[in-house]
């Protein structure tokens, strides 16, 4: 996907797909327990070094409340400009059990496999 | 390098170099071109903005090419912001406004007193004009309009922010909706400035009658505490000249009573004061805490005023009794009846009995020996002119009077001339039926 980005590697390629890839997850996670506007989602993930640029999670929170996943409101805030705020919805929560058990899965099989590949 | 312009990043005036402005347009519309949604640019931009603050940038400060670069850093690359996964069904898109319905706010921008009224037109669709003429109406209807706009003032919430303002309408929150809503604002409270009379001449005479009521209110209120204060000033200084005298025999409980109910009258007063107030103010002139302790307080005092009046009525109901007598005088026959009385505390009822006969029933023991009740050549005449009705007292006193009830009987009513006879509408008294019925003592 990042054919022309500057670091090129397969090691970076890889990475970002593995991120990519959980970053629904980390999202869902992340408002399994309330309303939280944008700018934290983004500091919350920046802290737990998921994501590098905030580029790749605006249309992601979009396509998420287009699927019904997340909803939002626009709230104002005392200073500043004014804050989106999502969370989850019904279906937002089943989808968060989902991944949380496809997670486990893809987890222990990853588990096996080191294991295996330390037996030899 | 010194060449710098305007511009506006998501609602916030910045100060940009040139140089940075390009380089910030570039990379705008760079983004803007890889999403498919204006929603998405819209919050990007007031990422942007809210990234610049953070980065101390606001104010006079300006924006240089580095503050683009750190923008750059901190939200990726243009091809960052593609979406990968295209949304699976485009049908639900609708789905992405959670507020559609129209919610119920006190519409404090078009208030004439706290917005009950506008804000109920806006849920309503009709013209705030037509609610406002229905409270009116209302008040006219027993006073019912008050309590009910008071009741709806203190349960409805005034639509605070531009989000509040939205879901009055029904409109959907967004970034675009909150900015036009933030717009209009200025417009209006511009326009305000410039000319404070813009409502229509109904809302003019709307509140000329709204000042009329509050000011009404605030000296209504007043009144009332000037009124209880002296009452309780006369109380504390002569307590046995008000409680020993009429209903009230002494006792703690009666005392508390009396008490209880000046601070209910008062707390009442001053609620009708500070209504008032807020009538002409268009605000509510205290804190929710100290209006929650009054309205509590009021709550408590009424509690321990029931308690208080369930223990104390029997006390004042056996009193009654106990100093209710009554007197019947046999007189010879009569078929004329003189009477002067005039005064509103003597009352004579006549009806048909077994005999001539005249009863006196009283409360308290006023002196009987200045009533002359004679017959002669056929007439009874009763004189009370002399009747002294108050009660003898030291100081100064309260109008403190007996009531006196004359019972005229006589064998046909109909022979006798010079009355007003009505038959009597109340069972004789000689069969008490109420609490308050005297005991009969015949002499």
């Amino acid at each position: 996907m990042n054919e022309t980005s500057d670091d090129n590697s397969l090691i970076t390629q890889s990475e970002t797909q593995m991120r990519k890839g959980m970053l629904v997850y980390c999202v869902l996670l992340l408002l399994k327990d309330g309303k939280v506007y944008t700018s934290e989602i983004i500091r919350s993930l920046r802290q737990a070094q998921l994501i590098v640029v905030e580029g790749t999670l605006y249309p992601l929170l979009n396509r998420l409340a287009k699927d019904n996943v997340l909803v939002y409101e626009w709230q104002e805030s005392e200073q500043g400009p004014p804050r989106k705020y999502y969370w989850l919805t019904d279906d937002g929560q089943a989808l968060l059990i989902e991944l949380r058990s496809n997670y486990r899965k893809l987890h222990a099989s990853i588990n096996a496999l080191e294991k295996g590949a330390h037996h030899e | 390098m010194n060449e710098v312009t305007q511009i506006h990043l998501g609602r916030q005036a910045f100060t940009i170099s040139v140089g940075a402005h390009q380089a910030l347009r570039a990379y705008l519309d760079a983004i803007v071109k890889v999403v498919s949604d204006q929603s998405v640019a819209e919050e990007v931009e007031l990422r942007m903005a809210e990234l610049l603050s953070e980065h101390g940038i606001s104010g006079e400060k300006v924006i240089l090419p580095a503050d683009v670069d750190f923008l750059k850093e901190q939200l990726g690359d243009p091809r960052d912001f593609k979406d990968d996964n295209p949304t699976l069904d485009d049908e639900e898109a609708e789905v992405d406004e959670p507020t559609r319905n129209k919610r119920l706010f006190r519409d404090t921008d078009n208030a004439q007193l706290a917005g009950v009224a506008a804000g109920i037109g806006r849920y309503l669709g009709v013209d705030a004009v037509l609610v406002r003429i229905g409270f009116i109406l209302l008040v006219f209807a027993g006073g019912w309009g008050i309590l009910l706009y008071l009741v709806l003032w203190l349960t409805i919430p005034a639509a605070k922010t531009a989000s509040d303002r939205l879901k009055m309408d029904g409109k959907p929150v967004n970034i675009g909706s909150l900015r036009e809503v933030a717009e209009r604002a200025d417009v209006k409270g511009a326009a305000q400035r410039a000319n404070a009379t813009l409502a229509g001449p109904i809302n003019g005479l709307l509140r000329t009658v709204i000042k009329i009521i509050g000011f009404t209110f605030v000296l209504a209120g007043l009144f009332g505490l000037f009124g209880l204060l002296l009452t309780a000033v006369y109380l504390a200084l002569d307590s046995h000249q008000v409680l020993d005298s009429s209903l009230f025999p002494i006792g703690i409980t009666e005392h508390l009573l009396l008490y209880s109910a000046l601070l209910t009258a008062g707390l009442l007063s001053l609620f009708i004061v500070l209504f008032g107030m807020a009538i002409f103010r268009h605000k509510w002139p205290l804190g929710g805490l100290i209006t929650g302790l009054l309205v509590g307080l009021i709550f408590i005092n009424l509690a321990v005023g029931g308690a208080l009046a369930g223990d104390a009525a029997p006390h004042i109901r056996d009193r009654y009794n106990a100093n209710t007598h009554s007197v019947s005088y046999t007189m010879p026959a009569f078929s004329k009846i003189d009477t002067n009385e005039n005064r509103g505390f003597v009352i004579i009822n006549y009806q048909a009995g077994s005999n001539y006969s005249v009863r006196y029933q009283y409360y308290g023991n006023p002196d009987l020996s200045n009533i002359k009740t004679t017959v002669k050549d056929g007439t009874l005449t009763i004189d009370t002119r002399n009747f002294d009705n108050t009660r003898h007292c030291d100081s100064f006193c309260l109008p403190n009077t007996y009531n006196m009830q004359i019972t005229v009987t006589a064998p046909n009513m109909s022979d006798i001339e010079n009355i007003n006879f009505k038959p009597a509408e109340n069972p004789p008294p000689d069969a008490p039926d109420s609490p308050f019925a005297p005991k009969l003592q015949t002499n």
